[in-house]
This record gives structure tokens, C-alpha cells and sequence, in this order.
């Protein structure tokens, strides 16, 4: 072995600093200098994104979006797109907390009537091979093909909740959290971006105002099914705990259980 | 030692997963299927490359009761310019592997082949036990990621063997990790016997 510094206070101070310092300054000039290509690199695929969720456009979506906040905090961003000046539909990028775990990103791309014309599943940290397959199974021509329809004021639902759309198999929490995000999407063309207008019968949107911890409650619930009960209880001891809307959470509960 | 038996140590005498079963973390979480575990084997080898040649050019001047968290912060900052720079330059290869990449920093075979080799001998060397340590992990992913991804979901590298429908779900589930890790060290154990 070869002959090493000594280990006193003053080399060991010395030395870790000067590794700190190296560390941080070739990490900070190397983020600077890509900083400019990682952004341009977003943007495309933003772009990229929304060619793939809309029929042809020739404006730049991106410098026409709008932007609405939800009250915990996520942006909802509505693409318009037009064609020679007239409007050919809306890309909405949307969320989901109800996920199996994490949150759902998504880009959906609606046509002026109302109908789902494609989607991408941008980020989602669902189980691999169950709730990943979103990104497949609700396209075109797959099992739960979403692509066409209207999810209108009521919203999609999987079949297991008396909706159209099939759940992916064994992984009915990620089916309910992706038609969650989309539905979400639907009522932000409308403007609004929690849209309580649209939760009754449909448990996920009883929570989008509130925090995480009442999401699990709340999603827990709906993946155990029979536990209904204990679900909701769980959701009101969350909501008196800590969270931003009581009222909110209380006032849709009924919803969450009846659901079950 | 010759610089082959350094190579080819990390190959197969002491690969990483099979025998050593060391970065079992990323072992079980992400070869769901091939593809990913040649990727996340991959990524690892560039950054036990670059580690080890760091830590064997600086380790001289680390004193020794600091070592360990000396090696961490540079295997960290090795590992996050290594991201910046794939999310910039490569970020479709990025998109894919992008949540793997930070698991690499607590790798445990990355520190121990630092701790163990690279502090102690030459650059050249330790590049060569990086690369040949980085294959072996490449190596043990990939194999296990082919099997869980048959077995699983029917499918090898993205190409469809038989109805998905007919896979066995539990092969893709962290359990499935399990048992097909082990029956893999069983195989190996015995073929090893037999050579």
C-alpha cells in the first residue's frame, strides 16, 4: 500500500473541504453549461408531445398556453392549437395523485368537441409491468382505448365503477388514477382546475384539493374495496389533522364510501 | 497478477452479483426486463471507469480516517455530472434510464471496488478491474433481466415470445427478484462445480 497523508485534524479538514469544494464547483460549471441544452431539450420534447396528442397545427402552442393552479400547488397547462386560424383542439398537461405510487403526469390532447384525441404518459412511477402498461393499453386500438371518446361533465370511469373504459389488468388503482388525470384535464378546458363540480360518484376528485396523506387514505381505500368503511374513516382523521380544506374532504366522504 | 486476470476477475470469479452479491439495490429494482438491465449495467460501468481511475489518482492525498466519505462525494459528483450530461446531450437514453442513474451513487459495488482496489493500486489497473467488475454487473443484470422478463411477461428484449397473458406476474414483482436470483446462483454454483 502506498504512503497516505496523515490522518490529523489539520489534513482532514483541509482535504475534505478542498474535496467539497471540487465537488461542488464541477458540478455547478458542468449544470451551467448544459443548462441552456437541457432546457431547449425540454421544450422539444414538450413540443414533441403535443404533435403527438393533437391533429396537424401550425401555431406554436406553447407561446399561447395558459396556465391554472390547482390549490395544492400543480400547475394544469392548457396547448391550444389552431390550424390556418382555426382551432384543431387543446392539449392539457395533467396529474394524478391517486397513483399506485408518486404522481402521474400526462398530455392530453382533446379535439373541439370534446373528445380525447391521443395522450403520452409523460412521468409515473406505477409498478413496472402493471400500471406502466399505460402508456399502451388505453391507446388506439388497445384494450382500453380511450381515444374518441367524450368524457363530457360525468367524467370516464373503468368498468369496475360502471364506466366504459377497461382497467389495466390487476392494476385498477393506476387504470383509476390515469382516467383521474384525464378527467382532471376535461374540466380544466372548462377553466377550473380542481372542479369540485365534477366529483360526485367519483372518489379520486373528492381529494385534489387536499394533501398526500389524504390521498393515500383515499386511494388505499379504493384499491381494498371491501374496506370502505375504514377507508373513509381514515380519510377524516386525516382531514382534521392536517389539511387545507376540512369542509372539502368532509363534504365529499359520502362519495368516497359510496363509491365503494 | 496479470492485467487479463484483473479483468477478468470481476467477469466471472468474483462477479459482482453472482458471487460477491454486492449493488443488490439495483439488482432486484430494476431488471424487470433485459432491456433495463443492460442499461442500468451499462451506466454502472462508465461510472465505476471513472471513479475508480478519480479515487486511484487522488488517493494519496485523502488521509485515511476520511476515505470512505471522500470516496462517496466524488462517486456522487462523478455520478451527477454523468446525468447532467445525458440529460443535455443523450435525452432519450436519458428518458429510459433517467431514474436509474441516481441509484448508482449507493451502489455498494462502486465504494467497495474503490475501497478495495482502486485506492490501492494504479490508475491503469484500476481501470481495468472497473471495466471488467462493470461488465460482470452488466453481465448478472442482463441474465436477470432476460429471465424475469420470459418468465414475467413473455417478451425478451421487447420481442414477444408468447402471450403476455400467460406470463407469471409474480416474475416481474420485486419477489420474482428473489427467486430468480437465487435460482440463477443455484445454476451457476452448480455449473461452476461441474467445470
Amino acid at each position: 500500500m502506498r504512503k497516505r497523508l496523515d490522518s490529523n485534524f489539520k489534513n482532514m479538514v483541509l482535504v475534505a473541504c478542498a474535496i467539497a469544494l471540487f465537488s461542488a464547483l464541477s458540478v455547478a460549471s458542468i449544470s451551467t453549461l448544459t443548462a441552456g441544452k437541457i432546457n431547449e431539450v425540454r421544450l422539444q420534447n414538450q413540443l414533441s408531445a403535443i404533435r403527438d396528442v393533437l391533429p396537424p397545427f401550425d401555431n406554436n402552442p406553447m407561446e399561447e398556453s395558459d396556465t391554472l393552479l390547482t390549490t395544492g400547488g400543480e400547475m394544469l397547462v392548457l396547448f391550444p392549437a389552431s390550424r390556418e386560424g382555426e382551432r384543431v383542439g387543446t392539449a392539457v398537461k395533467t396529474f394524478s395523485n391517486n397513483g399506485y405510487s408518486g404522481q402521474i403526469w400526462l398530455i392530453v390532447g382533446f379535439t373541439p368537441d370534446g373528445a380525447i384525441h391521443n395522450y403520452t404518459v409523460l412521468e409515473h412511477k406505477e409498478t413496472p409491468g402493471l400500471g406502466s402498461k399505460m402508456n399502451v393499453w388505453f391507446a388506439s386500438g388497445s384494450k382500453g382505448d380511450v381515444t374518441g371518446k367524450i368524457p363530457g361533465s360525468k367524467g370516464l370511469r373503468v368498468s369496475k365503477d360502471g364506466g366504459e373504459i377497461d382497467a389495466i389488468t390487476a392494476a385498477t388503482v393506476s387504470s383509476r388514477a390515469f382516467l383521474d388525470a384525464i378527467n382532471r384535464a376535461n374540466r380544466a378546458l372548462d377553466g377550473n382546475a380542481d372542479a369540485t363540480s365534477g366529483a360526485t360518484g367519483i372518489g379520486e376528485d373528492a381529494t385534489s384539493g387536499a394533501s398526500g396523506v389524504e390521498e393515500d387514505a383515499t386511494s388505499g381505500a379504493s384499491g381494498v374495496g371491501e374496506d370502505a368503511t375504514s377507508g373513509a374513516t381514515g380519510v377524516e382523521e386525516d382531514a382534521t389533522t392536517g389539511a387545507s380544506g376540512v369542509e372539502d374532504t368532509t363534504g365529499v366522504n359520502p362519495s368516497s364510501s359510496g363509491k365503494q | 497478477m496479470n492485467n487479463w486476470k484483473i479483468f477478468s476477475n470481476g467477469l466471472f470469479k468474483e462477479n459482482p452479483i453472482f458471487v460477491l452479491l454486492l449493488g443488490m439495490c439495483p439488482t432486484l429494482g430494476v431488471t424487470t426486463s433485459a432491456i433495463n438491465g443492460l442499461g442500468m449495467g451499462l451506466a454502472t460501468t462508465l461510472v465505476l471507469l471513472l471513479s475508480n481511475v478519480t479515487i486511484s489518482l487522488t488517493s494519496n492525498l485523502i488521509p485515511d480516517k476520511i476515505r470512505i466519505p471522500g470516496y462517496i462525494v466524488i462517486i456522487a459528483t462523478v455520478v451527477t455530472i454523468l446525468e447532467i450530461c445525458m440529460a443535455a446531450y443523450l435525452p432519450s437514453l436519458h428518458a429510459s434510464l433517467g431514474i436509474f442513474i441516481p441509484l448508482i451513487v449507493v451502489n455498494c459495488i462502486v465504494l467497495g471496488r474503490a475501497e478495495a482496489f482502486a485506492s490501492r493500486n494504479t490508475p491503469l489497473l484500476s481501470l481495468l478491474d472497473g471495466l471488467g467488475m462493470g461488465l460482470g454487473f452488466t453481465l448478472g443484470l442482463t441474465l436477470l433481466g432476460c429471465t424475469r422478463e420470459i418468465l414475467g411477461s413473455g417478451k425478451l428484449f421487447d420481442v414477444s415470445l408468447y402471450d403476455e397473458s400467460h406470463g407469471i406476474l409474480i416474475f416481474v414483482l420485486p419477489p420474482g427478484a428473489f427467486i430468480a436470483l437465487g435460482y440463477l446462483i443455484a445454476i451457476i454454483n452448480k455449473i461452476k462445480k461441474t467445470l
